[in-house]
Order: structure tokens, then C-alpha cells, then sequence
């Protein structure tokens, strides 16, 4: 094939290929625990742990970490057990019924362009980003929390909580 | 155009004020690439290419008492975090707040050897003691 050819076609491949990126990015969306997204949960020692997998273009109302993904992110969220009960362990596709109330922490990579708007600021991004809340309480809160969490390794998580004046420094 | 202006203003000023926080929490955010960031009171913000790494606790500006009044929020915190490229690898956090907070605070001052104390105060003390080397 004639060097010639072989460049055009080589172009057309990669315009191909971004059309295609493109349209599956405007295709696929999904608004906080529904859409084209993939989701495990896993429940360790006093927390369910969700990991919502997304490709395209996804839209957060959470409070905390509300905004707007365009790309591939992972996004975990950590959950006090008794909050999280019809957040059974396995896999979930298509929508995961993500517990109303306020995860205790949550750790994002995502790969794109990402918006941000929680509280103290709005912020953009492209590139590479990673984002971890930690130890998110409400401000009428009395109580404690004490949390051990590696991304990675979800199982191992521990997770404490009380209310009022009790400490719960039972953590071993 | 003068009023559209203005109403812009006005639903900037509504958006930034309905933002207060009403959670404690400890934020760490981290970007390869480009990223540009404004705080919601406006006062400060940035534009970066290349790397950037953040953190920042968010606290609630007041807490509404049973009287109707307003407080500044009792916590203590320490958080054991740990580092793997960007990435946050593993991360240990102790929080305690409003009464808990207080009530832990005068425990320690009243008895500064209690064991029962250690799974917070060994945060601080492991915390302190690595900044120091």
C-alpha cells in the first residue's frame, strides 16, 4: 500500500478512534448512582464501602462532592453499616442505591476534565486527579468517629462512630 | 443590560451564600494537568499547569445551641495519612466533636495517663514526634 495511503489512513483511524471516544463520552452519563456506571460493594468492620466505577460524563448531587466528571474516574464512598443497609455486598450495574445519608468519607481518581463544587470552593481540572474527604460529620453532631481506610483494600476498612458524650475508643 | 448585571450578581451572592458548609471535614485534593480553582467567598483562588496539592479542613463557620444561639464548633481531629504517588494510600483519622470533644478534652486535662485516651492522643503524639525528625 502506498506510503500515502497508509497516512491517511492512519489519520482517519485516530479521528475514528476520537469520534468514537467522543460519542461514547457524550453517550454515556450518569447522575450520581445511576447511569452507565459499574459499582462493588464491599462491607468491612462497621462500614459498607461503595467503589462506583464511570466512564463519560457523570453529575454529582452529593453534598461534599458535588460536581461534574467528564472522563474515567473511580469514585468510593464510605459508609456507616447501619446507614448502608440495602447496600448489599457484590456488583452492581447500572444504578446502586447509594444510602440518602452523608458518607463518612470518600477517596475520587478521575481521568478528564472535572468540576468540583463543594462547599469552600468551585474548582476545574484536566488531567489526572485525585480527591479524598476524610471524617465528614455534620456540625450539630456530638460524637465521635474514628476511621481506618485504604482505598485500595476496601475489606480492611474500620469504622467507628458514636453519639453524645460516648467515645468509643473501643477501636481494637 | 444594567439589571441583568445586577441579577447576575444577586444569584452569585444567593449561590455563595447557600454554600456555607454544615460539614466538618478534612479535604485532600491533588491534580496533574491544569487546574484552576476560587474559593465561594471569592477572596482567593489560582490557576496551576503541571502539579498541584492540596489540603484544607472545611469547618462549619457556627453551630446552633439548644437555645437558639450560636457557637463555634468543639473538635479534635488528628489524621495519620499515608502517600502512594498522587494518591492517598491509606489514611487513619480520630475525630471527636461537640460534647464528645469537650468531654475528651477534660478527661485528658483531669487524667493525662489514661490509656483509655490512647487511640487519639497516640495519633497526635506519633504525628508530633515525625515532625520533629
Amino acid at each position: 500500500m502506498p506510503l500515502v495511503f497508509r497516512f491517511t489512513a492512519a489519520i482517519l483511524a485516530k479521528r475514528g478512534f476520537a469520534l468514537l471516544l467522543l460519542g461514547l463520552l457524550c453517550s454515556a452519563c450518569s447522575l450520581n448512582g445511576t447511569g452507565t456506571l459499574a459499582a462493588k460493594v464491599t462491607r468491612a468492620d462497621g462500614a459498607a464501602i461503595a467503589d462506583i466505577y464511570s466512564l463519560g460524563t457523570q453529575l454529582r448531587t452529593v453534598n461534599a462532592d458535588s460536581g461534574l466528571t467528564v472522563g474515567y474516574q473511580r469514585r468510593s464512598y464510605v459508609f456507616e453499616l447501619k446507614d448502608a443497609e440495602a447496600l448489599k455486598p457484590g456488583w452492581y450495574f447500572g444504578h446502586i442505591p447509594l444510602p440518602r445519608n452523608a458518607f463518612v468519607a470518600m477517596d475520587a481518581r478521575s481521568y478528564g476534565f472535572e468540576l468540583r463544587t463543594p462547599a469552600h470552593e468551585v474548582s476545574l481540572s484536566l488531567g489526572v486527579r485525585a480527591t479524598t474527604l476524610l471524617g465528614l460529620i455534620e456540625r450539630e453532631r456530638d460524637g465521635a468517629l474514628w476511621i481506618s481506610y485504604t482505598p485500595d483494600d476496601p475489606a480492611a476498612t474500620r469504622l467507628r462512630t458514636c453519639r453524645g458524650t460516648d467515645l468509643c475508643l473501643n477501636f481494637d | 443590560m444594567p439589571q441583568l448585571r445586577l441579577g447576575a450578581l444577586g444569584l452569585t451572592a444567593l449561590l455563595v451564600s447557600a454554600c456555607q458548609p454544615t460539614n466538618l471535614y478534612v479535604a485532600h485534593d491533588t491534580v496533574v494537568g491544569v487546574n484552576a480553582a476560587v474559593n465561594t467567598e471569592r477572596t482567593n483562588g489560582h490557576l496551576l499547569i503541571g502539579y498541584d496539592r492540596n489540603f484544607v479542613t472545611v469547618i462549619p463557620k457556627s453551630v446552633p445551641t439548644a437555645d437558639g444561639g450560636k457557637e463555634a464548633m468543639s473538635a479534635l481531629a488528628c489524621s495519620d495519612i499515608e502517600v502512594e504517588g498522587i494518591f492517598l494510600s491509606k489514611f487513619v483519622e480520630s475525630l471527636a466533636t461537640g460534647q464528645a470533644a469537650i468531654a475528651l478534652a477534660k478527661q485528658r486535662a483531669e487524667d493525662p495517663e489514661s490509656e483509655s485516651l490512647d487511640p487519639i492522643f497516640d495519633c497526635y503524639e506519633k504525628n508530633a514526634s515525625s515532625s520533629e525528625q
